[in-house]
């Protein structure tokens, strides 16, 4: 894959050893990936390079601002970011929707889970192209898990 | 069913249960309530992920779908945060409690009601299995929510059903009422 055909992604986690090893997971996968542990620096890095990112994965509880409130303005900026967030929660994407509208996510990813599994299920909602989003929306109920250790 | 299901707004309750079917009617209670006065109603359970057994306790739910689809009734599960307190960990519930705090945000925004009402059973749980150091710990940070709730203003009041005698027989009932800001006794038809 050539650096050009790379799928970029931006990962904020304020807990950095979190963020290093998403990174390195993804980069094993072919991603390009930048990572950020302060939510703020990372929402003003994406307003100044969002052509460059399809996709964000943002923990939820991070000081400064939230997941909810990064996904809300960087959806603003760029509409059809794809956007992933973690939780300890086990809530579906359309139970998420229907009380949190404005909050518009295209995975979430339920913590602890293996990073082979969180990798695939950041693969899996990227690839518009070759699957249907539909497929994806009935995935997307299964709980999946992220193991850091 | 004379329990009360009018406290005032923003409190940590404690309420004491004799049976189980007294626990299913007072909780549900609440959570009408709640739905009638326009608050987002919140049914968190350890055992909202086993089908039969919610099944039952939606279909006592006013309009359940209707409130569903509309955003004002959320079913929680609480099994993994009732595994993870059993090791004292509850980076979930503060997850939990991130996202009600945003939830309230957000129905602000959109012209609902500000207040919500949250009956959470994983205290209730650890308290049943006769966890109750556990069950102290995750009390504990509740009422410490509660606090930082009733500081900022914010209109949440959670429900906590504990089973009566299996705290007195334990002497563990003031201890863990004393982590609540009202206790109540359900008293049943």
């Amino acid at each position: 894959m050539t650096e050009q055909n790379k799928k970029s992604i931006l990962v904020v986690d304020d807990e950095r050893d979190i963020a290093i090893i998403i990174k390195m997971a993804l980069q094993r996968s072919g991603w390009a990936v930048k990572e950020f542990t302060d939510p703020i620096l990372a929402l003003q890095h994406f307003e100044q390079h969002s052509t460059e990112y399809d996709s964000i994965l943002s923990d939820i509880r991070m000081p400064g601002m939230n997941g909810f409130d990064l996904v809300r303005k960087v959806k603003a900026i760029k509409p059809d970011v794809k956007i992933f967030l973690m939780t300890s929660l086990e809530i579906s994407r359309s139970e998420l929707k229907r009380v949190l509208p404005s909050v518009k996510i295209d995975g979430l990813i339920e913590k602890p889970a293996p990073m082979r599994m969180l990798v695939s299920l950041i693969e899996k909602g990227t690839a518009t192209k070759k699957r249907s989003y539909h497929s994806f929306e009935v995935d997307d109920d299964d709980a999946a898990c992220l193991d850091f250790a | 069913m004379t329990s009360l299901v009018n406290p005032s707004c923003c409190e940590h309750i404690i309420m004491l249960y004799n049976n189980d079917d007294e626990r299913n009617e007072v909780a549900i209670n609440y959570i009408n309530e709640g739905l009638k006065k326009g608050q987002l109603a919140v049914y968190a359970s350890v055992d909202a992920s086993d089908t039969s057994y919610i099944s039952e306790r939606l279909s006592k739910i006013t309009k359940y779908k209707e409130n569903m689809n509309k955003g004002n009734l959320l079913v929680f599960s609480l099994k993994a945060f009732y595994y993870r307190a059993l090791d004292g960990d509850l980076e979930s519930f503060k997850d939990f409690k991130a996202l009600l705090e945003e939830i309230v945000k957000e129905r602000i925004a959109a012209g609902k009601s500000h207040e919500v009402i949250v009956v959470a059973d994983c205290a209730d749980n650890l308290s049943r299995r006769k966890k109750f150091d556990e069950c102290i710990h995750v009390e504990r940070w509740w009422q410490n929510t509660h606090f930082e709730w009733l500081r900022n203003n914010q209109k949440i009041t959670v429900v906590c059903p504990h089973p009566n005698l299996i705290l007195t027989q334990n002497s563990y009932k003031r201890q863990i009422s004393n982590q609540h800001s009202l206790i109540l006794t359900a008293l049943t038809k």
